[in-house]
């Protein structure tokens, strides 16, 4: 069935003040990095690979961000049944698992030198995996559920039990003491290094609001025309086509 | 200085992964125009 493309002045159906972010938080990354690099001597048992911390750590925190967006937004939706909280919660949830598969090859680049190992079935690294497979299993339910309403509802709960999980992976190292260290952040890490840790996650974090806002831009507009076209299918036979 | 390729590779995959998400959702997002844009260069072609 040949849909209507979109209109004019359907392009911009939100505020676009985020795309400014699409500049402004790649050019705070690489300035972050740089402070984070020149101001950051070896340590004493990692040497070098201690700066592994400034993209692995912030990673980490920006997915947990992105899954509590996930989870008020479900919870939402869950009250209000409006769709744009649906919408919200379907694009932190993919940028989540954008960021948690990050955290996890990062962590394996850490760990190859440090440890010995690429990967071990350590509390942290394993209950991260399972993180991970919950929010591919949401985009994957996304994908195959062809019923808005009952997408966005299933979306709701499995977007709830997955965000839930993000207090045990951030509890894992003090509940299981196995391999992985203790919490890396501003307050255990060496005072030398707090502030490029902090500067880093603030990056981050810009780019993480920047992925949200454009994703969840793109699947507001997926989502008139898949209006659209339900319209089209109901439309009784021989009514004009309106674009 | 073994640890320096493996920093590297980190920084390297942290940028590869950013700037692959930044395209996707740049073809995805043209993707919706590009109806609309062909519709309009074939009423100008007109």
């Amino acid at each position: 069935m040949k849909v209507p493309p979109l209109q004019t002045a359907e392009l911009k159906i939100t505020p676009q003040w985020w795309r400014l972010l699409g500049v402004v938080a790649p050019l705070a990354l690489i300035a972050t990095q740089t402070f984070g690099f020149m101001t950051s001597a070896p340590d004493r048992d990692m040497g070098n690979l201690q700066k592994i911390m400034y993209v692995h750590v912030p990673a980490a925190w920006n997915a947990f961000i992105a899954y509590f967006v996930v989870f008020i937004a479900s919870v939402r939706y869950l009250l209000t049944k409006d769709e744009r909280h649906d919408l919200l919660a379907a694009s932190a949830a993919e940028v989540g698992a954008v960021l948690t598969a990050l955290t996890l090859m990062l962590g394996s680049i850490w760990g190859r030198p440090t440890w010995g190992v690429w990967w071990t079935w350590d509390a942290r690294l394993t209950s991260t995996a399972v993180l991970l497979m919950i929010f591919v299993g949401y985009l994957a339910l996304r994908a195959f559920t062809d019923d808005p309403e009952r997408r966005a509802r299933w979306s709701a709960a499995v977007g709830i039990f997955g965000a839930l999980n993000v207090p045990i992976v951030y509890m894992s190292v003090r509940w299981w003491r196995t391999l992985h260290q203790v919490q890396s952040s501003p307050s255990t890490v060496d005072p030398a290094y707090a502030w490029g840790l902090r500067l880093n996650a603030i990056a981050v974090l810009l780019l993480l609001i920047y992925f949200i806002a454009r994703r969840y831009n793109i699947a507001r507009m997926e989502r008139q025309l898949e209006h659209r076209r339900d319209e089209l299918e109901l439309r009784p036979e021989g009514e004009p086509v309106h674009a | 200085m073994r640890e320096w390729p493996f920093v590297i590779a980190a920084y390297s995959v942290a940028w590869i992964v950013f700037l692959s998400y930044m395209v996707y959702l740049s073809r995805r997002e043209r993707r919706l125009f590009e109806p609309m844009l062909k519709a309009a260069r074939e009423r100008m072609a007109k």
